[in-house]
């Protein structure tokens, strides 16, 4: 229902009459309407909340007698039928010619070398209602209001109602405040259609980041955005004079990808020194112009430094081949070629402001062999990246040219090698100096972590300082190959030694260990489960215990496991026997 | 430290694996340089062991950067505080999961590698379960069942499987607890036969249950496989907290193996067994166990094959974000361990001079300044800030050591090339008319 757009009539409050008066230099922009007006008087309330009005409110008509229909456009482009975007209409079969030259450019870009303005050939005015809302509504600030769902195919003014007009001119307050929140596509399309309607009569830089920053921020949420502003994005920039709006540059590969004016985004990139330009331009050629999609790659995808890799030797291959004038950008790829379009195809578009293009362009990158040595160079990369890391297989490329493939293997190696050597560099050794001085500290504090490591083998209570001897327990004297078992220092002390130990644990033990010195030594042929089992030991188990005695006193066990049941261990035999006693009696 | 109190037989075992280029399962402790806050850090982890929690730490460093000797060290430690600890190397016939019993076969090494203080050297089981008949029996005995009484054996059998009872709660713990009580019965009526029977299935060297069911003459006894031997890992740990050790201590090294599988699905499977011990330990499901895992950089940090291309893995093992450059923590799972640094190499060759002068009861000829030497030579040869290792120093340096051993007459400044000459590799060395040259030594 129409409601917005039309002479803005009061019914004013005056004693008994009531007047229509046309109020609309009284109407402020901001004001918000509470109901939409009714159909069949085009009244609406504002202020409070009641149909009828109090003293001193006003019933607004708005939009003069009700329009029922909009009346059809009285002509017809051709670029309304077609379904794809920035073709030309004026070289199409219908022979309708371009207007009036408005404007002739002569670019000092690499790529785009001239655009011509033209006016639009014919003449319609079914958007012309439009073009008037917008200049009346620019400068409407909106207040906060909740969202209100709305959706048109071509969202105008004139299709919203009190809330949902409330709602948009609260969004597009928003939105030129730098905060986008979530909102319907008609509203942004809305928002859209009425900046590129206003080129005219505003400020087209700050309009051209505005459709920028629009883009930016809802292209996530509406992928559709990417069909239509790389199109009318190009068309706003060339017809109006205005640079490519800096916020655009983030996401220009995937805009290079779907817009028919490729060279117009490149130049972009081509044109930004650093890494940046670089790494754009670079990402943009493997985006539009590549038969092999890299984020198809089973390895790329599953390890995003591969991915990594293999796009920074592509972008090191094109760096190089920009800077020599080789490969892609040899003199020989360029081609001229005249691009005729008509601007803002698809949308909503006032017959003063569309206009028709016709763009020279010279490009290397029109030809077959760009997409063919795109793809070769990828596919060059990704292997480069799989050798580095010992992947067998291998994309095929064939063709590349012999520079380029020099070029391409002199940036895989430089590329592939750092990525295993960063984390190998947290394994190196630390950096220090060498001297004796230092290792006589470091041999020093390391006999502090051997005392913690063997602490529990020798037992917290025999272990001795460097000048003690421990008390009772078997040492073992350095170079004199024997065990010797000391004194007691201290007559109050406790009896640590290997036997005295075992006597109290079980005095069978001691009794099955000095049958097995016995055996040893050729002196008794029992062996030591044969004893265990007569004592009723478990021969394990008993092995167990004198060998955790015999650790906790020497560090050592006493006794190993072997062919024919546990033996004394040959090294302490002697020792043993003289600890025992044996030796008297032999 | 007093080191006189090194036992011999540990200090030949010792200079016996060091000359062999082999890390040495006794006796490591001695020639422990450096790594003050790797140690501290696997000691506090044994202590946390001991109370009672689960650990899983990643040992990672270059290859001869002493991780193997670093598990030694963790072993021996363990050992020494009651542990009881099994370890092995993984190989491409001993995995974590695999086809024709590669997980099993690891499980094997383990067990055959089960090691308490009395039995440092592997094959600990037997020692292990007669610790606890020995227990039962002795409770019995103080209860006035002697072991000449006629109800003892049904006693101590009894007691047995009540107390198994507690491993019917885990997986496969009702047959765990059935074979051990069979074998503590076995061996109080001398049946040698059961507990070869027993122990075999302990060992899961059963392949199939009718070979098992024969054998034990237990009736719907499983056996261990490639599917369930981490579950007997976990009671293995449940029965020596049970019998009294402080727990059970895993070392798989050598872990590049995993990395090195080439097919996908079967590295992944591996990961993933991986990651079921890591949730297992840290999350408390396996009480007393700790599983120390060692391997190389690439094993644990390549995207693509590594266990950081398991994102599981990577979200639990990856460093935290803030970490400054140059600093590393060995407080988190992983225990990166960077090379021994230079004057840490000259610390090394100069306590194993000690030692071998202790082992010989001999002074050793050789100055600091001409160990500095030595070293010098080794470290500037070509390519050795990458392909040397503290490995092929000791060898050489326990060869020079040898050497002036058994000819009192050679002076180490006769045997050790200059620093001039070393450093142009290939180059023949001056000829002298010393008898022994550096040639003698094998490098």
């Amino acid at each position: 229902m129409p409601w917005l757009g039309g002479v803005i009539v009061a019914v004013r409050n005056d004693g008994d009459f009531r007047a229509f008066v046309d109020i609309s230099s009284e109407i402020d922009g901001s004001k918000h309407y509470r109901k939409p007006p009714d159909p069949d008087t085009g009244t609406a309330l504002i202020e409070n909340g009641s149909d009828e009005p109090g003293d001193g409110e006003k019933i607004v008509r708005i939009g003069g007698p009700v329009e029922k229909k909009e009346s059809k456009a009285t002509f017809a482009t051709s670029s309304y039928k077609r379904s794809g975007a920035g073709f030309s209409a004026f070289s199409s079969k219908r022979g309708n010619t371009p207007g009036k030259l408005v404007e002739k450019k002569t670019c000092d870009g690499p790529f785009v070398l001239e655009i011509s303005i033209y006016d639009w050939g014919g003449s319609y005015s079914f958007y012309e209602k439009f073009l008037r809302d917008a200049e009346r509504f620019r400068n409407v600030e909106g207040r906060e209001a909740p969202h209100v769902p709305f959706f048109s195919y071509i969202p105008q003014y004139s299709q919203m109602n009190a809330a949902q007009s409330d709602y948009y001119f609260w969004l597009r307050t928003c939105v030129r405040n730098g905060t986008y929140p979530m909102s319907d596509i008609s509203y942004i399309l809305l928002l859209i259609y009425e900046t590129i309607n206003l080129c005219g009569s505003s400020d087209c830089v700050r309009d051209s980041e505005l459709l920028g920053r629009i883009w930016s921020a809802y292209r996530s949420v509406y992928p559709i955005l990417d069909k239509y502003l790389s199109e009318w994005m190009a068309d706003y920039c060339m017809t109006n004079g205005v640079r490519l709006p800096d916020c655009v540059f983030g996401f220009l590969p995937r805009v290079v990808e779907r817009t028919t004016v490729k060279e117009f985004y490149l130049e972009e990139a081509f044109g930004r020194a650093g890494s940046d330009g670089s790494k754009c331009l670079s990402e943009c050629l493997a985006d539009a112009y590549s038969d092999y999609d890299l984020s198809r790659s089973r390895y790329l995808r599953e390890d995003p430094a591969l991915a990594a890799q293999t796009k920074e030797i592509f972008r090191s291959v094109i760096d190089k081949m920009q800077v020599a004038g080789r490969g892609l950008f040899s003199r020989d790829r360029f081609r001229r070629v005249t691009l005729n379009r008509d601007a803002y195809c698809g949308s909503l578009c006032s017959c003063s402001v569309k206009k028709r293009l016709v763009v020279t362009i010279d490009s290397p990158f029109r030809s077959p062999e760009t997409r063919k040595t795109v793809t070769e160079l990828l596919r060059f990369a990704e292997n480069a990246v799989r050798k580095a890391r010992g992947i067998r297989s291998r994309l095929s490329v064939t063709g590349l040219d012999p520079s380029v493939l020099n070029m391409a293997e002199k940036a895989g190696e430089t590329v592939c090698r750092p990525l295993e050597e960063e984390y190998l560099a947290r394994y190196d050794a630390p950096d220090g100096s060498f001297s004796i001085d230092e290792a006589i500290i470091v041999e020093n504090t390391s006999w502090e972590n051997t005392e913690i490591l063997t602490e529990g083998s020798a037992g917290e209570d025999t272990v001795s300082s460097d000048n003690e001897e421990p008390d009772g327990a078997l040492i073992w004297n350095g170079g004199t190959d024997e065990i010797t078992e000391t004194k007691q220092a201290d007559g109050d002390a406790e009896d640590l030694s290997p036997v005295t130990v075992l006597l109290r644990t079980d005095e069978r033990l001691l009794e099955v260990l000095r049958s097995s010195a016995e055996s040893y030594c050729g002196s008794g042929n029992t062996t030591f489960e044969t004893r265990c089992r007569e004592l009723g030991l478990f021969p394990d188990s008993a092995a167990g215990v004198i060998n955790d005695v015999f650790a906790d006193a020497t560090g050592d066990v006493i006794l190993e496991p072997g062919d024919g049941g546990y033996g004394i261990v040959a090294d302490y035999a002697d020792d043993l026997r003289k600890l025992l006693g044996l030796d008297k009696r032999l | 430290m007093n080191t006189e109190r090194i036992p011999k037989r540990i200090l030949g075992t010792l200079f016996s694996s060091l000359s062999s280029g082999v890390v040495p399962r006794t006796g490591a402790p001695y020639i422990a340089i450096g790594r003050n806050a790797e140690i501290a850090s696997l000691t506090r982890d044994l202590d946390r062991t001991a109370e009672g929690e689960g650990v899983t730490r990643f040992i990672i460093g270059r290859y001869g950067s002493g991780k193997s000797f670093l598990i030694q060290l963790a072993r021996g430690y363990a050992i020494d505080r009651g542990f009881v600890t099994a370890d092995c190397d993984l190989s491409p016939e001993r995995k974590l999961v695999g086809s024709s019993g590669s997980g099993l076969n690891t499980y094997r090494e383990l067990v055959r590698n089960l090691s308490c203080k009395s039995s440092p050297d592997g094959g600990a089981l037997p020692s292990v379960i007669g610790r606890w008949y020995t227990s039962v029996a002795s409770s019995l005995a103080e209860e006035g069942i002697t072991p000449d009484s006629p109800l003892f054996s049904d006693e101590v059998s009894r007691r047995i499987v009540r107390e198994a009872r507690i491993f019917e709660n885990n997986v496969g713990g009702f047959d765990f607890a059935l074979v051990v009580s069979q074998y503590c019965r076995a061996w109080g009526e001398g049946d040698d036969g059961m507990m070869s029977a027993c122990l075999k299935w302990l060992r899961g060297e059963y392949n199939t249950k009718t070979e098992a069911r024969e054998a034990l003459g237990i009736r719907s006894v499983s056996v261990i496989d490639d599917s369930n031997w981490y579950d007997h890992i976990k009671l293995l740990s449940a029965l020596v907290r049970k019998i009294g050790y402080s727990g059970l201590c895993i070392f798989i090294d050598e872990c590049v193996n995993l990395y090195k599988i080439v097919n996908r699905v079967s590295r992944e499977s591996n990961y993933e067994k991986i990651l079921s011990m890591f949730n297992d330990t840290m999350q408390g499901g396996a009480e007393g166990l700790m599983i120390v895992f060692g391997g190389t950089p690439q094993f644990l940090e390549d995207n693509r094959r590594g266990l950081f291309s398991y994102e599981a893995l990577r979200s639990r093992l990856s460093d935290p974000r803030i970490v400054p450059e140059g600093m590393q923590s060995a407080m988190g799972p992983i225990i990166r361990l960077r090379r021994l640094s230079d004057s840490e190499l000259l610390a090394l060759i100069m306590r194993l001079s000690t030692l071998h002068g202790m082992y010989y009861g001999w002074d050793p000829r050789i100055t600091d300044g001409e160990k500095k030497d030595f070293l010098t030579v080794l470290l500037d040869r070509a390519g050795a800030d990458s392909m040397i290792t503290p490995r092929e120093i000791i060898r050489d340096f326990i060869g020079v050591l040898d050497l002036l051993y058994q000819n009192p007459e050679a002076k180490a400044s006769d045997l050790l090339p200059t620093v001039g000459e070393s450093a142009a590799p290939g180059r023949e060395a001056p000829p002298s008319n010393r008898k022994i040259t550096v040639d003698d030594i094998e490098f």
